[in-house]
């Protein structure tokens, strides 16, 4: 495997990914908490494996999670096999770009979780991602999209940040080993996380994937400017999902935004 | 005198700002440049004590300064005086908020040099200044705007900064001691300076004022610039127009009315 493989491109990694994410449970009912106040359709961008969008729809909401990685949906698809004819009917699954999409539908509610904003490199993209956002809301409807709060310490450190090694059972219960470092381009504002997976197949074969994934980092005014630049009115500023206020530590960046069109 | 005191409104400030700024002026052959490209008039934003606005007049511009600090228009009033009729006559100061100004007339080329913008805390302000800029400006009128480039490695453990020694304008020497403290979450940045000041005579005392800033990060700029009607033409690191880097001191952008 080329050691350029950009993370979620391929099967192993979506599992990886699906397998690895189950656990994270602390944005769910915040997410919930925001389709309640803003009513259905639900539609969830980059919905990855449906860790989001299942629960919303299980909770009753009409939901359409688009994903652009056809293995990630292929999970998210199977796991709404298993779930309840009615609420199947509740969830729409597309494959399609996040910086431009047509869902000829509009919606109450647009989320962008787990920093997926963040794979939107240029302003052109995230620009456009924003226009096609304001055109699926309902007039009134609501935008809230969760980034990183950028920790100054590690984008200060001269030659990149290697990551603490990471060692956890993987989907088929094989030891993986993680390792990673990561390159910040200070000029760009973006960053290149180079992960490396080792493991032992049952065969007893050591087994090695390595994935890139380029991500933007974002600092507090530069969203609410972006915001405001495509027509949207930041409504709230939360530093974590309990919505407690941001602050220089707060772990996340969570905005709550309405189209001002 | 109350230690806050802000730097813009400290008239010993203004008597000292030359004196202080030993700033070889690198800037000055961007703007040079600039104002000769550029059709009509000048407008230079917190424009002091005239630093960037005289020598621009001398070469011919007609060049309107305005500055919220009338200790330092004083200041450049009176080295305006020293200067000859005919550009005198191209030089107009004016008194006024950058965040919210209205002026008879349309400009060429607008100028924020030396980090004024940065003293522009809220995001209001900053729109105002930029609407104002826009309203202010020929149809494809240019204005650039300098902030510093937030240096990452000193930020995050900067505390003081390193005393700054120069000989005041009366021929006191003076030691500048900064307490800088910053606000991660508004991006702002506070020094509180305390002078120590030891006159020809051998008398010492001391004076004191508040600084505060906001600092950006390059893509920040980049949207508020869109937002605010305007299309990012350029970026420069420093003042000899070199690309931006990681490693960049400044950042110079020249924007273009939409």
């Amino acid at each position: 495997m080329s050691p350029d493989t950009e993370l979620y491109d391929d099967g192993w990694s979506a599992e990886l990914y699906d397998f690895v994410s189950a656990p994270w449970k602390s944005d769910v009912a915040f997410w919930l908490s925001l389709a309640e106040q803003a009513g259905d359709p639900v539609l969830e961008l980059a919905c990855g494996t449906g860790r989001i969008v299942l629960p919303v729809a299980r909770a009753g909401y009409r939901v359409t999670g688009l994903d652009r990685s056809p293995h990630m949906l292929a999970i998210a698809r199977r796991k709404l096999a298993h779930e309840a004819v009615a609420m199947r009917d509740h969830l729409r699954l597309v494959e399609g770009d996040m910086s431009g999409f047509d869902l000829n539908e509009r919606f109450g509610l647009i989320i962008i979780a787990a920093r997926s904003f963040q794979a939107l490199l240029t302003r052109a993209q995230q620009r456009s991602c924003l226009e096609a956002c304001a055109r699926h809301l309902k007039p009134g409807g609501c935008l809230a999209l969760d980034v990183f709060n950028p920790s100054l310490s590690r984008l200060a450190r001269a030659g990149g940040v290697d990551e603490t090694p990471d060692e956890y059972a993987g989907p088929g219960e094989e030891a993986i080993r993680e390792t990673g470092h990561t390159d910040y381009d200070l000029a760009s504002q973006s960053l290149r996380w180079r992960s490396r997976q080792e493991w032992h197949d049952v065969a007893g074969t050591k087994q090695v994937r390595e994935y890139v994934c380029d991500l933007h980092y974002f600092f507090r005014f530069e969203m609410e400017w972006t915001l405001e630049a495509c027509s949207f009115e930041v409504e709230a500023l939360y530093g974590n999902f309990d919505r407690s206020p941001f602050t220089a530590d707060s772990p996340e960046m969570i905005f709550v935004a309405r189209s001002a069109r | 005198m109350s230690s806050e005191l802000s730097r813009y409104q400290d008239p010993w400030a203004a008597e000292h700002y030359d004196a202080q700024i030993a700033w070889p002026d690198p800037d000055l052959p961007l703007y040079r440049e600039m104002a000769a490209e550029s059709p009509g008039r000048v407008l230079e934003l917190a424009c002091g004590t005239g630093r960037v606005t005289l020598p621009l007049a001398r070469q011919g511009a007609t060049v309107t300064g305005i500055d919220i600090s009338p200790h330092m228009l004083a200041v450049a009033r009176r080295k305006l005086a020293a200067e000859p009729a005919e550009v005198r006559a191209r030089v107009t100061l004016v008194e006024g908020d950058m965040s919210k100004f209205a002026l008879p007339h349309a400009c060429g080329l607008i100028l924020i040099p030396f980090r004024s913008f940065q003293a522009l805390l809220v995001r209001a302000d900053q729109r105002g200044c930029l609407e104002c800029c826009a309203k202010h400006l020929l149809p494809g009128g240019r204005l650039a705007i300098n902030v510093f480039h937030p240096w990452l490695s000193k930020l995050v453990a900067l505390k003081s900064a390193e005393p700054h020694e120069y000989i005041g304008p009366s021929g006191e020497e003076v030691k500048a001691v900064s307490r800088v403290r910053f606000d991660f979450a508004e991006q702002t940045l506070t020094s509180h300076i305390t002078y120590q000041i030891t006159s020809t005579a051998g008398e010492t005392r001391s004076h004191e004022h508040v600084l505060r800033l906001r600092y950006f990060f390059r893509c920040e700029v980049e949207w508020m610039l869109e937002a605010c009607g305007f299309a990012v033409e350029a970026l420069y690191g420093d003042f000899d127009r070199s690309l931006f880097t990681g490693g960049s001191p400044e950042m110079i952008f020249v924007a273009r009315k939409v």
